[in-house]
């Protein structure tokens, strides 16, 4: 590199470094890959007792890291009426603050910490407005010193300029978890490389070599958190042949444990991770959504969050929007708490009984309908935040209004997510199928509506830094009120509310169907709550259907039917639980298909042979054996350790059958893959050595799963013919 | 013993059950509830109002004006309930704490830092209880976090008295509390 | 956050719940009459939790009360329907059946 050069190009990785200060990886415009090194000083501050403060500064004196210590008075606590004095700490090298951070909080347990614990993607966004892959133009010295960064875009660029990317994809021959991989299987562009694993050391030298070679800025594996990775890196310090998996020189990967926990009322497993300097690895099978919106998702979510891309790829629930706010947080000047002490303000027990619910739900009038509209609020949570400016420091009011005052922490930084998503999806409606950008656009919008989702419930996580009871009651109560307007709305235009679930309405009127039929409501409903709200599609029919206990009882979110541009909307049946047999869906799916065709209600019954002669055709391929093993298995999570069932559920089972031929340990929150069986334990674990006897497969069984799903649709579309037993499948409608 | 007797004298009374006597707090709630203003903080996402409305209404007509008389806040972790009893003035109205240990025992903060915690929340629980009768509920640890009992034990030894809802032995090996292994308390199920 | 109060679901299981002694000792056609009425309040469980009543029971008491009503007014509407067709007055008709 030349004295003082200029370099424009995109940046790629962020890191501390003991030597550099913060290590920056740009790939230029020059289809290189520059590693930059920066200052970067990092601030932490204290608030307590002047004397307890005064034994703190002697104390980081008395430390041999380098320090700068200050009284600040001009950041606040939003969870404070007024400002303190703190003491400022500023780490002139950013890899010494973890540490010295650790030291100081246990001597000093009684202080209060602010931005104590903030990522440094955060910290340097925050200053210099990066993000992943953003646009810079660099200045920096002979030996990589940047002297001055400018960031080119923003992270709410429509269409961001994207670098070639080289990818490396690698995974084994065979799932680990199914059997014993004998080879790597490697892919970059038209490159294919087959690597056996045994011996060791060819391998270990051959991908030395291709690492080398083709220099990939993304690893994409399957399983390499998991099983991939640790194992290379076993057998590299087994055979003391460093492996390259870093593009940084000198040193480890980052790695992280498995473990189990609680989130969303559900229990969670995430396995182990493995992450890299100067080069992203992403587990396809180890990132969130990633079947949803892959590699495109998770740059847009690194985009918008600042998070570095490998952990954007790994992102849990909340993390995406907690990042959004510090980052706020710090350019605003706000202090971001380290442990969150702020608490709920007194009520009384009428309050918190008026206070502590959910959304509204409606139950809905079981039958089956034409000429109905599916009305949604847009991102309702995230819109209600936004309008009604609902944030820790503007204390919401009982009752919140949309208003136009000075936004607070929480609205400001969703309104240009919130934007971003509005736009996008305005784009994408008026996209032609054949547009290329469809796909990406796509991706990118499933990022963005999964963090906005998180958002609310984030604002009522107990351990979010900017969270807040009434501010999460806030919300709900607007949102309940929303609907309640809205149904006056509909039923002022003489529309019928069939049902209404949180942030959806479905309204019937006869003759209703085209989209100037719903226009007034529409307009009317914006105008009454100033939340924006659209019509998701015309019916040609819906049927809402009861409970399966009690026939006579509604139950919300339960429902299926066919919009007039063909396409079909199930929610709460057989094909859309998890744990349904891929078969089992696939032949309910297909049923609602058939229906699907009729043009409205009155037609469904001239549908009804059709059905049931699909329906004979999946009973007999199941009953001659021709049904493929793969689409009968059952995939269950286990709730709980399996010591602790005391009547073990089918996928508890499976799991133990397991645990005692191979050994395998599953923990809860994962998932077990199983098939039903006849006699005794009567379930198959899909993960053992032996497969399982095709003679076994308890037919009995996902027949009656099948007669469950067929039941399903014919009894909500009302279309069963009164004398059962002319049916050629006698059996199905007993119970 | 089913019932907790009305405390009317500045006092710490610490009850341990199974549940953190859950039913027994809120009913508690209720009578105290009909008489005068009370002071409750929720460590447990515990206060069910409606048994508490319920039992009100058996008491007296004007049930509203009775569970107005009840201010309540919620702690959802360790540093929550640490705060709220921070904030709480002395005063002769009865405060009530259910289940305190509750977020103690949580695994994500580790055992030292809650045994830390708690030695500043008990000097609060006995400041309120110079000024106006204070009755806080615990649970004995659950099976997963056993090695959490010292938290337990630190409770009882700063309480004026304790309403063993436990079986007595249980109790009086709570208090001796050599190691949590050794013990026969109970542990709590969930 | 978990929520502190019960679901308006489970407070309504729980007020059925607490009628079981009561309905046990129903005669079996009562108790399926009690199920009805039971069931006929489910509808309106999203009402009752927007009520937000201190005591839920009163609410889903009215909310039979109201399914009642809704079916007298039916079966009221289809009785003055039938008369009509068979050309009898109502009037007429209660002082037969008072006279049965």
């Amino acid at each position: 590199m030349t004295p003082a050069s200029e370099l424009t190009g995109w940046l790629f990785d962020l890191y501390a470094d003991p030597q550099d200060g913060v290590t920056l990886w740009l790939l230029g415009d020059d289809g290189r890959r520059h590693r930059l090194r920066q200052a970067f000083p990092i601030t932490f501050y204290a608030a307590g007792p002047p004397a307890r403060l005064r034994e703190l500064c002697r104390f980081l004196k008395s430390q041999p890291v380098p320090v700068e210590l200050a009284r600040e008075e001009r950041r606040r606590d939003l969870f404070q009426p007024s400002r303190q004095p703190l003491l400022a700490v500023r780490v002139l090298l950013a890899s010494d603050q973890p540490r010295l951070f650790r030291q100081v909080a246990r001597r000093f347990p009684d202080l209060t910490y602010y931005d104590a614990d903030v990522h440094l993607s955060l910290r340097h966004a925050a200053v210099y407005g990066t993000f992943p892959l953003a646009r810079c133009r660099v200045q920096a010295g002979p030996d990589g010193t940047v002297t001055a960064l400018e960031v080119l875009d923003s992270p709410w660029d429509l269409d961001p300029p994207r670098p070639e990317l080289r990818i490396l994809e690698m995974e084994p021959d065979v799932d680990p978890a199914r059997g014993e991989p004998a080879a790597l299987e490697l892919r970059s562009g038209r490159l294919r490389y087959r690597l056996p694993l045994r011996p060791a050391r060819p391998l270990l030298v051959n991908l030395r070599a291709i690492l080398q070679r083709l220099d990939p800025d993304l690893l994409l594996t399957n399983r390499g958190d998991t099983w991939l990775l640790p194992l290379l890196l076993d057998l590299s310090e087994e055979h003391d042949l460093p492996l390259p998996l870093n593009r940084a020189p000198g040193r480890g990967v980052a790695r992280r444990g498995e473990r189990s926990y609680f989130s969303y009322g559900r229990i969670v497993y995430r396995g182990s991770q493995v992450m890299l300097f100067g080069r992203w690895h992403i587990d396809r099978a180890n990132a969130m959504m990633w079947n949803d919106y892959a590699l495109e998702g998770v740059l847009e979510s690194a985009r918008v969050t600042s998070l570095p891309v490998q952990e954007a790829a790994r992102l849990s629930p909340g993390t995406g929007i907690s990042s959004m706010q510090i980052r706020q947080a710090l350019v605003q000047g706000v202090l971001v708490p380290w442990r969150k002490q702020q608490s709920e303000q007194p009520k009384t027990a009428l309050q918190l009984i008026e206070s502590d619910q959910g959304g509204m739900v409606y139950q809905p009038l079981i039958g089956v309908y034409s000429s109905v509209g599916a009305l949604d609020f847009i991102s309702m949570y995230p819109s209600i935040m936004v309008r009604c400016n609902i944030s820790p420091e503007t204390v919401p009011l009982r009752h919140v209004e949309p208003s136009d005052a000075d936004p607070g922490l929480v609205p400001r930084t969703l309104a240009p997510l919130l934007e971003k998503r509005v736009a996008l999806k305005h784009r994408l409606a008026g996209m032609p199928g054949w547009d290329p950008r469809r796909a990406t656009d796509k991706a990118r919008s499933s990022a963005q509506k999964w963090l906005l989702v998180t958002c609310f419930g984030y604002l009522g996580y107990k351990n979010a830094r900017f969270g807040q009871i009434e501010a999460h009651e806030a919300v709900t109560a607007y949102g309940r009120e929303a609907l309640m307007r809205a149904k006056e709305a509909a039923e002022d235009h003489g529309f019928t509310v069939l049902h209404m679930y949180v942030d959806g309405l479905w309204l019937h009127r006869p003759g209703a169907s085209q989209p100037a039929d719903f226009e007034p409501v529409l307009m009317d409903i914006l105008e009454r709550t100033g939340l924006p709200v659209s019509l998701d599609g015309i019916y040609k029919w819906v049927a809402f259907l009861p409970s399966r206990v009690d026939e006579r009882t509604p139950v919300p979110n339960r429902y299926f039917g066919a919009f007039q541009d063909g396409s079909i909307k199930v929610r709460g049946l057989a094909c859309r639980r998890h744990d349904s047999p891929a078969w089992v869906g696939s032949l309910q799916m297909r049923l609602i298909e058939i229906f699907a065709k009729a043009g409205s209600a009155e037609e469904l019954p001239d549908y009804l042979n059709e059905a049931l002669n699909s329906l004979h055709r999946d009973l007999t391929a199941l009953s001659e054996g021709r049904v493929p093993l793969e689409e009968l298995l059952v995939t269950q999570r286990l709730s709980r350790a399996l010591d602790r069932y005391t009547s073990p559920s089918p996928a508890a089972r499976a799991a133990l059958q397991l645990r005692q031929v191979t050994g395998r340990e599953m923990r809860p929150g994962q998932k077990v893959r199983f098939l039903f069986t006849r006699g005794e334990p009567g379930v198959h674990a899909w993960d053992l050595p032996e497969p399982p006897d095709p003679r076994q497969i308890d037919r009995e069984r996902y027949r009656e799963l099948a007669l469950r799903a067929a039941r399903e649709v014919l009894e909500g579309l009302r279309v069963l013919p009164p004398e059962p037993t002319l049916l050629p499948l006698e059996k199905y409608t007993r119970r | 013993m089913n019932e907790l007797a009305l405390p009317i004298e500045p006092q710490l009374l610490v009850v341990v059950a199974p549940h953190a006597a859950r039913d027994q707090m809120l009913e508690l709630a209720a009578t105290l509830a009909v008489r005068g203003p009370l002071r409750v903080v929720d460590a447990g996402n515990q206060f069910n109002a409606y048994p508490v409305a319920r039992a009100v209404r058996r008491h007296t007509a004007r049930m509203r004006a009775a569970l107005e008389n009840i201010r309540l806040a919620r702690g959802f972790t360790c540093y929550q309930v640490l705060a709220m009893l921070e904030q709480l003035q002395p005063s002769s109205q009865p405060t009530l704490v259910f289940d305190l240990l509750a977020t103690f025992y949580d695994e994500d903060v580790p055992l030292p830092q809650s045994l830390e915690l708690l030695d500043q929340v008990l000097p609060h629980l006995s400041a309120l209880s110079k000024a106006g009768p204070v009755v806080v509920s615990a649970r004995p640890p659950g099976t997963v976090v056993a090695e959490r009992l010292p938290l337990l034990q630190k409770l009882l030894d700063g309480a004026d008295a304790v309403y063993p809802l436990l079986p007595p032995e249980a109790l009086q090996a709570a208090r001796r509390l050599p190691a949590p292994r050794q013990l026969g308390l109970p542990l709590d199920p969930d | 956050m978990g929520r502190t109060l019960p679901s308006i679901t489970q407070t309504f299981m729980q007020e059925e719940q607490a009628f079981a002694r009561f309905r046990r000792a129903l005669r079996r056609s009562d108790q399926l009459v009690l199920d009805d009425l039971f069931a006929s309040a489910r509808s309106h469980l999203a009402a009752a939790a927007y009520a937000a009543h201190a005591l839920p029971m009163e609410t889903f008491l009215l909310a039979m009360l109201l399914e009642e009503h809704k079916e007298v007014t039916r079966l009221r509407s289809l009785v003055e329907e039938l008369l009509e067709k068979t050309g009898k007055t109502g009037e007429a008709d209660e002082s037969d059946d008072a006279g049965e």
